[in-house]
């Protein structure tokens, strides 16, 4: 279903690689994927199409390729850029195609996101049957888990007030819609008797595909994710959605790793006492530093005055040029760890 | 066992006042203790039999079943009847969400499973932990005629079967001729008693036999617009590739300005929900469909069933052509052929079973190149039953020539100049004598709606515009 959408995906400047592009939207990471996702400023995108199979997007990368709109940089590099014609290409598909407004700037992980627009379309449902005091429906049917987060959220509701609060929950957020994308957004909405619209119903542009809609979509619930952080309301839909903030972009582990970096523990001895690779450690924080805001990773721990001067007198212009061998000083695998992390504190400052 | 009053449970728990076909019947069978195989029609009423069975038994009742889409829905329907303890076990549970179900398995009545996980070796000594009250295998035909829907895990149901202590059998499939259902059975030879086996006549009376051949592609197109404008819907029109359903959706909505909207596996979840309920809530008047298309949702009012392309065989074309007319009032099965059809056909058999070559690159130099999925599975499957080679290689020739001749059963019915009720029941091997010769017809010339009253009016029916969405939440929360 990704088809032309890939093409927004690469740069005429900067060449990237597509096995990078696809761990990222497949959302198998690796620490070298997650790196070059910050670099390629593609990170909000980790997840955006979790069953997307390799098979197919190889395919669509050798047809971008085979029409020239796309072109490696060196023969058999895997690093892509876009040609002219496929910046032209880019250009008209922007065009023509859904832009996304929200996502590329958010940093809520896309899996919560996407339990949060099962959860209300389930809860939606439930209560609008309610509403018509009717037992006999055929439930939406989603997987077995987020079912339960519903029931859960379901029983704790305040039924004598749930549908004035849930209305009002609603409607404060399609006011800060334009009218049309309300309005359109609703009908996909299924409830009692309301078998809700699909992408071809809703008199969206006659250019839009099947992705276009799904990135709509998924579009105006990342924005609604986003209002419900932001807002301090009690109501039962924001208690709704605090049971879809479940996964994070750092694992438990890596919080772990960060907690301790930050009470004065040295990798070695974090790698000691958890029984990790020192390798695994370095992982972590590198994993840490790519995800978090520059003032929340203790830069100055790895990156000496000292270490910062030999670095700077080493490399310089484009980051993405760098080779770790320029500065190689010794087998010492902390030395790419200290270079990598050298790196990503340059992009964090905009470089 | 206590005489139980089945018609008196059929009235408080589920608020029928009579059974259908068979019913009673094969409900009779199995409080009797018997392994029952029921052949009924689509929509003749398969869940209310193993629900009424969960109704007076204690145990949990298992649903093997081959299609997700499918699972799904039959999970909807038993929550929509009133039944809350229904899980499906399937791929699509996560890991930890399955373990889940696993350790709780006694909590639930009602487990739907597919073949493959059913296979798992942890999945069966759960089931081992609980009291079976009856094991169910939907589409069992599966087990014997490898359509393209075929599952190599079916082939493990009887073993399975054994080890789980051979828990009571109901087998369901909606078409099966005479030696299908002899090698059924022969499968599950290992259960010792007599079987029942209830099988209703195929012959649907209300549904208006039809087959048209046409010169070309282009012809059956316009012929098929021409179908659409002049007979009276609802209506599903069964294609063999997704690509070819949405785009006909597409060109005769805009041809015939009816509201015609394309369904098949391929499709999220949520928008085959969309389409499902705004064709029964008549949103929807024509459905193009793959012939995956599994709809577990009953819609009484099918008008007309036109096939654009073959079947693989009469047994899937009755089925499909089974959803018209559950009313009983009059409805119209129309079959559209153009010479060479058939090929697709023979395509997707020789996709489905992989000739002899590729079958010893596999088997004895692990080649998978041209195998998919469920091919590798299939020949793992023979192969940990240290079958040879050759002995594989004639498994799957037999196969193929039985899915060839099957086919060529469909093939004959598309050309034939008549006699269309006498081929269906007598592939089934029903009595022929009293059939119909009248309520069907053969040729373009010989198509007249009208004097089946289904000739269509003008219902000036149009996709509704978007309304504000205050007004739609209005609707949504009953606040008009």
């Amino acid at each position: 279903m990704i088809t032309d959408f890939l093409i927004t995906l690469f740069s005429s400047v900067q060449p990237r690689r597509h096995r990078v592009i696809f761990g990222l939207l497949r959302r198998r990471l690796t620490v070298s994927t997650e790196y070059w996702g910050l670099r390629y400023q593609l990170l909000p995108f980790v997840g955006l199409f979790p069953q997307l199979e390799k098979t197919t997007f190889d395919e669509q990368i050798a047809k971008l390729i085979k029409n020239g709109l796309l072109i490696e940089q060196q023969p058999n590099s895997g690093q892509l850029l876009l040609t002219d014609k496929g910046v032209v290409a880019q250009q008209e598909y922007h065009k023509h195609h859904y832009q996304l407004q929200y996502m590329p700037l958010t940093t809520q992980p896309l899996a919560n996101v996407r339990q949060f627009r099962e959860v209300f379309w389930l809860a939606n449902q439930i209560i609008s049957e309610t509403a018509y005091h009717n037992k006999r429906y055929y439930p939406l049917q989603i997987d077995v888990k987020t079912k339960m987060l519903v029931k859960k959220w379901y029983r704790q509701t305040d039924k004598s007030h749930l549908i004035d609060n849930w209305l009002m929950a609603l409607t404060q957020f399609l006011k800060q819609l334009d009218q049309q994308t309300a309005n359109q957004f609703v009908a996909t909405w299924v409830g009692h008797q309301l078998p809700g619209r699909n992408a071809d119903q809703l008199g969206l542009p006659a250019t839009w595909t099947a992705t276009d809609f799904y990135l709509w979509e998924f579009d105006l619930f990342i924005f609604w994710s986003q209002t419900l952080l932001q807002s301090d309301s009690n109501s039962e839909l924001k208690k709704l959605w605090q049971l879809t903030q479940q996964q994070q972009n750092l694992s438990p582990s890596v919080q772990l790793t960060c907690q301790q970096v930050h009470q004065g523990l040295s990798i070695a001895t974090i790698s000691q006492q958890r029984r990790l690779k020192i390798g695994t450690v370095r992982e972590h924080l590198l994993t840490a530093a790519v995800w978090l805001p520059k003032t929340d990773f203790p830069y100055d721990l790895f990156l000496t005055p000292e270490t910062l001067r030999y670095l700077q007198e080493h490399l310089a212009g484009n980051i993405d040029d760098w080779q770790f061998a320029d500065i190689r000083t010794s087998d010492n695998p902390d030395e790419f760890f200290v270079f990598r992390l050298y790196e990503i504190y340059l992009t964090k400052q905009g470089a | 066992m206590a005489m139980i009053n089945l018609d008196k449970i059929l009235q408080a728990k589920f608020g029928f006042k009579t059974f259908k076909t068979g019913q009673k019947e094969i409900l009779t069978a199995l409080l009797a203790k018997q392994s029952t195989l029921a052949i009924l029609p689509t929509g003749g009423g398969k869940t209310l039999i193993y629900q009424m069975m969960g109704a007076v038994r204690d145990g949990l009742v298992i649903i093997v079943t081959p299609l997700l889409s499918l699972m799904q829905d039959q999970v909807a329907r038993l929550n929509y009847l009133g039944e809350k303890n229904v899980i499906a076990l399937n791929s699509t549970l996560t890991f930890e969400n399955k373990k889940n179900v696993l350790k709780h398995l006694k909590q639930y009545h009602f487990l739907f499973i597919s073949p493959e996980m059913l296979n798992q070796e942890q999945v069966q000594i759960s089931l081992k932990q609980v009291p079976i009250n009856l094991m169910v295998i939907d589409e069992v035909h599966t087990m014997v005629t490898w359509g393209q829907d075929f599952r190599p895990d079916y082939l493990a149901l009887p073993t399975i079967h054994k080890q789980l202590d051979q828990p009571q059998l109901l087998l369901l499939t909606a078409t099966a001729t005479p030696s299908m259902i002899t090698a059924i059975i022969e499968n599950f030879r290992s259960v010792p008693e007599k079987w029942f086996v209830y099988q209703q006549p195929v012959d649907r009376p209300n549904i208006f036999l039809h087959t048209e051949k046409l010169a070309n592609e282009f012809e059956k197109k316009q012929r098929l617009k021409y179908l659409l404008q002049t007979t009276s819907g609802p209506g599903v029109v069964y294609f063999t590739s997704r690509k070819l359903a949405t785009s006909m959706a597409e060109w005769l909505t805009s041809e015939t300005g009816q509201r015609v909207v394309a369904y098949h596996a391929g499709m999220s979840a949520m928008a085959r929900y969309r389409v499902q309920q705004q064709f029964m809530q008549g949103e929807i008047d024509v459905i193009t469909a793959t012939s995956a298309f599994g709809m577990g949702i009953d819609k009484e009012n099918i008008r007309f069933v036109i096939h654009y392309h073959l079947s693989n065989d009469l047994s899937n074309y009755l089925q499909e052509i089974g959803r018209a007319g559950r009313d009983g009032q009059q409805s119209v099965a129309i079959l559209l052929y153009v010479p060479g059809d058939e090929s697709i056909q023979f395509n997707l058999i020789d996709q489905t079973i992989p000739d002899s070559y590729a079958i010893k690159s596999y088997v004895e130099q692990s080649e998978v190149t041209i195998l998919n999925h469920e091919q590798i599975r299939l020949l793992d499957f023979y192969k940990s039953n240290q079958l040879t080679t050759v002995e594989i290689s004639r498994i799957f020739d037999n196969r193929r020539r039985i899915r060839q001749n099957n086919l060529l059963s469909m093939i004959n019915y598309a050309k034939s100049d008549g006699q269309l009720r006498h081929q269906i029941s007598d592939y089934f091997g029903n009595e022929t004598d009293g059939l119909s010769q009248t309520d069907e017809s053969v040729g373009v010339t010989d198509w007249h709606p009208k004097e089946l009253h289904l000739e269509r009016k003008e219902d000036g029916k149009h996709q509704l515009k978007v309304l504000n969405w205050s007004e739609q939440l209005k609707k949504l929360f009953n606040l008009q």
